[in-house]
């Protein structure tokens, strides 16, 4: 690989480019996101691919097997529900409905999450005690007892849900943000930075935040597979989003009520959950060895 | 790190690592056989296991007109003064030996049964037989408004005042201890069926004078002591109902020795236990699994036709349902054909009345509403309701043999309002919750059903649409038609059957045109148990029974065959 | 020591205090009457819940009434049941407890030392099928893993049962709460026969959450050994040449034995999370059941008082694995900040 040192010294990739050429060494990782790409444009493209509205029931054509089996039929795919509503598009628009309602509350949560850290981080005595310890509670707290008292406040629902798990995925960017910035403080391209009379905010603007963008993606990622797994349980439990919303966990609860003359209608979704997950998990731990070996060499 | 360092480690300690973690694999393993080999002598405790669908609200049928109250406590804790035959739906004698009917039809004398004994339990010790005084206790409970009991728990007694009973009972009396004597104001060819239903149950006069004197009078209805086959032992909410025999029982039945109801609300788990032998027998088999449960050879399915209808009732009482142009225009935009395709997979029969077609005062020739979303569309134009007007439909969300899934079935009519641009919004609650809200009118129509209790076609008509039902909460049409009431009313004065049924076929047709609900499917009544459960049948007339039930233990533990107490010392042949 | 043991008794007791207050202010959140909320009745004839629900009490003298009742042992009554809940509480919370050490305990078992067979082979084979089974494993939505055990092992093989944590043929008389002990404590008939079914019910539901909690701990050991064998003293005790068994057993192990434990500190929540769901799937009668119960029923007091029981459970087991590490290794100072 004598080519490829000639470049690298040549090239002086970004360190973000460098994670990246480490990551694609990583066949795994890569095929992780291959699948994870797919699940993406599904989301993203589902509603033009499905052949049908999630919500149409096909009442002459209820509880069909999927198409690889002796009952299946080529109209319906991966059969249909007890309601004649086509497995396929409910599929579709299910990991359309799970996977971007957790991405947007990882994003939500990672935006406040950098922010109270960065507070914290910079601050010192009183204050940052306090943050300290009320995130503590908050992270102490299990994910399930917060989401049973956001629902008894404020009702059912995927915000509520949502809500509730992007709060108790707010303290772990904290604890990262605040260890980051703690540590990066005393470096001293930081002092010279301040002695240059740059302020806290563009400290932290300038020179901190370029450096934890790879640590952000890298925990963000694996966020997202805990918000999958928390919303579809939440759904699951009817304590997030509601019947009629092509929600996988939603689905899987539905779907026992005809367990053993349709068991497609649970094994399905929660295939397409496992898979989801175990992709960006797959990427997010791809990620996190490809960042770990660049810092180490 | 050095590649030989490494070795250096891992060669020695991987090899003694892998020992370790094969050692505590093993001792695992050797724990879980250990623990589950079925070879160890010994049986479980006999008993039957009934999985039910809710918790019941009250141990006392009197309060409460969900078959959930009744199938625990109706014929389990409590007897009645008569019973009925459940193979051929006549009255016989109960805790009342023999009764007469004077010629005018309005005073009953009856003859109560000797030596009865009530429940002894851990708290409450019986000094007293059943005699007249509980007959008299039991019923001014809820015939009288200033008997000491009548407000305990807020009840509200739905079953009789529905039929409106408190006023069709002049006065009860003790003739002597084992005698009493009822008149009514007007003659009701339905009395003798409704003392045999579930809720006319006895209770025990000297429990609730001594509940009074402890100052705990709620308690009577929590805390049961009855005359029944079975005494109340424990109860945990949402779990389990423990019910132990009642040694002293009047009849010579064999009990099991013990009857325990498993609370397991979904259907699929009910029928999931009921395949793993976790449950002896389930409530409420949904209908889609009735063929896999035919093929198990270990579940026996029972079938009979049911007495019960399963409808979509509008709220009458609330703009713009209480024009009968906008409710037959919702009636006419749903295709019954597909709902039992989908909700009842075809295990029931479709309704074109009130009541079904096994009863005498069926009429064939009753006009029905066929599915033509056209018209329904051009009749709701014409009553002003608007493209995109939006309704609740109320879904129950309990399983019941006249609707096995409220919930499926409100989606579909959901599509089929959509169609005729209606956005309907479908709105669930627990059962208990569910039923309060109803109660208060505060749903614009709701998808529900009703159970006969009797075989008399009266138990459809006044429950479910007579003005005194509204209160009473079994009408949840809110609908009062003074026309309609005195049809059902003179009915019931009338013993002649084919008189009777001239008057109820007037009365189905002032309901197919004024369509307060919209009867839907009468679903036929499946009971499934474990082919070892003996002795246990469907009762058509109300509540599930389970005295004379008993569980035959498989062969392997000879030392016990069949696992009974048997009562009296003997067994009835 | 005894600073880090005042330290941490200290912030338990502030973490606590603020629970108690957090657990009141949700009945003023909850729709309704706040002391309803707290008291699930207004029948109640106690001396801190008259005192409570007296009209010139201001906030304040209530929630020091509020905590006096908790003291108590009167934490009002369910709405739904009408009964007490303490009573509710302390027989279920057992259940949960059981549910969970058992779980715990198989995943610890099992993933220390399968942990430290990876991290000794970094990066070879065995080392690479470990790791991304435990990837798999991790991956499963716990109550998705619990249905298919449920279809597999109690429907179709018919081996275990599903639900419950003992056939409620048997009236086993309520002692500790753990099913397993109160059985071997009781004196009914049949006393082999009840602990194996016990044990069978517990197998499934058991598995469910250890299968999860595995992988992590697998990881965790994995990555801490890993660690290790790369550090400097490591690398100098062999130069000295000790033999590989000093080394494994007086630096190895220990060092990557201490990360472990804040790691289960951190996945107690979690743990918690899960063993809520498998009991709702398995109908385990524990406090997770009881609490998704009351929130459909919307029974506000038992919400309150079911979130303040496990969220103090969780908050003394964390605090407690948190200082004993504490104490094993006083370099970590997870703390620090309450320090100053």
């Amino acid at each position: 690989m004598l080519d490829a040192n000639l470049y690298e010294e040549e090239l002086h990739p970004t360190p973000l480019g460098a994670t990246w050429r480490e990551f694609k060494q990583r066949h795994v990782a890569v095929f992780g996101l291959v699948i994870l790409t797919i699940f993406i444009i599904v989301a993203i493209a589902g509603p033009l691919l499905s052949p049908y509205a999630p919500t149409t029931q096909h009442t002459n054509t209820l509880l069909i097997p999927p198409a690889w089996d002796d009952n299946g039929s080529i109209l319906h795919v991966l059969g249909t529900d007890a309601l004649g509503r086509d497995m396929l598009t409910r599929l579709f628009y299910g990991t359309q409905v799970t996977l971007f309602s957790s991405i947007v509350t990882v994003f939500i949560a990672l935006g406040l999450g950098v922010a109270m850290g960065v507070v914290a981080g910079m601050s010192k005595g009183l204050r940052s005690s306090f943050i300290n310890h009320v995130l503590d509670i908050l992270m102490l707290t299990p994910t399930l007892l917060i989401a049973i008292i956001i629902v008894a406040i404020l009702g059912t629902g995927l915000t509520n849900a949502m809500l509730a798990i992007g709060l108790a995925l707010v303290p772990r960017f904290v604890h990262l943000t605040r260890d980051f910035v703690r540590e990066e403080m005393n470096k001293d391209y930081i002092k010279t930075a301040r002695l240059d009379g740059a302020n806290l905010t563009q400290v932290f603007l300038f020179n901190i935040l370029p450096n934890m963008v790879e640590l952000l993606i890298v925990q963000g990622t694996l966020a997202i597979s805990v918000a999958i797994l928390d919303i579809s349980a939440l759904g699951f439990l009817n304590l997030g989003a509601q019947t009629l919303m092509p929600e996988l966990g939603v689905m899987i609860a539905e779907g026992l009520s005809t367990v053993y003359i349709a068991p497609w209608n649970i094994l399905l979704p929660g295939l397409t959950i496992f898979l989801m997950v175990l992709s960006i998990n797959i990427v997010g731990d791809g990620l996190r060895s490809a960042l770990r070996n660049r810092l180490t060499h | 790190m050095s590649e030989l360092a490494n070795r250096l480690i891992s060669f020695n300690y991987t090899a003694r690592l892998r020992l370790l973690v094969i050692f505590f694999v093993a001792i695992f393993v050797a724990l879980s056989t250990g623990c589950t080999d079925s070879s160890i002598s010994g049986t479980a405790p006999a008993g039957v296991i009934y999985c039910s669908e809710s918790n019941p609200s009250y141990f006392n049928p009197q309060l409460d007109t969900s078959s959930t109250t009744a199938d625990v406590s109706a014929h389990q804790i409590y007897s009645r003064l008569l019973e009925f035959d459940p193979s051929t739906g006549r009255i016989k004698p109960g805790l009342a030996s023999s009764w007469l009917v004077s010629d005018d039809g309005l005073t009953y004398t009856f003859q109560l049964r000797r030596n009865v004994k009530f429940h002894q339990t851990d708290y409450f010790t019986p000094s007293r037989n059943f005699n007249a005084d509980d007959v008299i206790f039991s019923f001014q409970r809820w015939l009288n408004d200033d008997h000491p009991y009548h407000d305990v728990n807020d009840a509200t007694y739905p079953y009789f005042s529905s039929l409106n009973l408190a006023h069709t009972i002049a006065s009860i009396d003790r003739i002597n201890g084992y005698r009493i004597e009822i008149k009514l104001f007007q003659r009701d060819s339905s009395f003798l069926a409704n003392l045999a239903t579930d809720f006319a149950v006895i209770l025990s006069q000297q429990y609730g004078e001594y509940l009074m004197l402890t100052k705990q009078p709620e308690r009577i209805d929590f805390y049961p002591i009855g005359t029944g086959p079975f005494r109340f032992d424990e109860y945990q909410k949402n779990q389990f109902i423990r019910l132990l025999p009642h040694l002293q029982y009047w009849k010579s039945v064999p009990l099991t020795e013990q009857l325990i109801y498993d609370i397991t609300p979904s259907s699929s788990i009910r029928f999931a236990k009921l395949r793993t032998g976790e449950c002896d027998s389930i409530a409420y088999p949904s209908q889609a699994e009735i063929t896999i449960m035919q093929a198990d050879p270990n579940i026996v399915v029972q079938e009979a036709p049911g007495l019960n209808v399963g409808f979509w009732a509008f709220n009458t009482a609330k703009p713009p349902f209480d024009q009968a142009d906008v409710r037959r225009g919702l009636a006419l935009a749903i295709d019954k054909n597909s709902i039992l395709d989908a909700v009842y997979f075809n295990s029931a029969s479709r309704a074109r009345s009130l009541i079904p077609p096994s009863s005498w005062a069926y009429n064939n020739d009753i006009k029905e509403i066929n599915y033509n979303p056209m018209r329904a569309r051009e009749l709701l134009d014409k009553a002003g309701i608007a493209k995109g007007f939006r309704m609740t439909i109320w879904a129950m969300p309990v399983v019941r043999a006249y609707n096995p899934d409220a919930l499926r079935m409100a989606q579909l009519i959901k599509s089929y309002l959509a169609a005729v641009d209606i956005d309907a919004t479908i709105v669930t609650y627990d059962w208990n919750t569910f039923r309060d809200k109803l109660n208060q009118g505060e749903h614009d129509s709701v998808l529900i059903g009703w159970s006969a209790d009797n075989g008399d076609p009266d138990n459809f008509y006044r429950p479910l649409l007579s003005c005194d039902a509204i209160p009473s909460g079994t009408n949840r049409a809110m609908w009062c038609n003074p026309e309609f009431d005195a049809l059902v009313n003179s009915a019931i004065k009338i013993s002649n059957e084919d008189k009777r049924a001239i008057l109820y076929a007037k009365a189905n047709n002032m309901i197919a045109k004024e369509i307060p609900l919209l009867p839907i499917a009468h679903a036929n009544r499946y009971q499934v148990k474990n082919a070892a459960l003996q002795g246990f049948s469907i009762n058509p007339y109300g509540s599930i029974r389970f005295e004379g039930v008993t569980k035959t233990v498989p062969l392997p533990t000879p030392s016990m065959t069949s696992s009974t107490v048997v009562v009296n010392d003997e067994v009835r042949p | 020591m005894i600073t880090t043991l005042i330290r941490y008794f200290n912030l338990t007791f502030l973490t606590l205090l603020i629970l108690v207050m957090l657990s009141f202010g949700l009945a003023y959140f909850f729709p309704g009457d706040p002391i309803i909320n707290l008291m699930g009745t207004n029948k109640l004839d106690s001396q801190p819940f008259l005192m409570l629900s007296s009209q010139q009490t201001n906030i304040f003298m209530q929630f020091w009434y509020y905590v006096q009742a908790l003291l108590a042992g009167e934490w009002g009554v369910s709405f739904a049941t009408g009964k007490p809940l303490y009573q509710d509480i302390m027989r279920l919370l057992p259940a949960t407890l059981e549910l969970s050490i058992y779980a715990v305990t198989i995943a610890l078992i099992l993933g220390i030392p399968l942990g430290f067979l990876a991290g000794m082979n970094y990066h070879k084979k065995i080392d690479n099928i470990f790791m991304s089974s435990s990837m798999i494993m991790y991956s499963f939505p716990v109550f998705w893993l619990a249905l298919l055990l449920i279809l597999l092992i109690s429907l179709q093989a018919q081996w275990l049962p599903m639900s419950g944590r003992l056939s409620l043929l048997f009236n086993v008389p309520h002692y500790s709460g753990f099913i397993l002990v109160d059985i071997l404590v009781s004196d009914i008939e049949n006393k082999r026969f009840a602990f194996n079914n016990a044990v069978q019910h517990l197998i499934l539901p058991t598995l469910s959450v250890s299968f999860i909690a595995f992988a992590v701990f697998l990881r965790a050991t994995r990555r801490s050994v890993a660690d290790v064998l790369e550090t400097q003293y490591i690398k100098s005790a062999q130069t000295r040449g000790l033999p590989g068994k000093t080394i494994f057993f007086r630096h190895v192990l220990r060092n990557a034995l201490l990360p472990v434990l804040p790691i289960l500190a951190v996945q107690i929540s979690t743990l918690v999370t899960n063993v809520m769901i498998v009991e709702t799937i398995f109908s385990w009668p524990g406090i997770g059941d009881w609490l998704i119960q009351a929130i459909y029923e919307r029974d506000y007091p038992a919400i309150r008082t079911g979130m303040l029981l496990v969220s103090v459970v969780v908050v003394i087991i964390t605090m407690s694995l948190e200082c004993i590490s504490q104490l094993i290794d006083p370099t970590r100072d997870r703390f620090a900040y309450a320090r100053r």
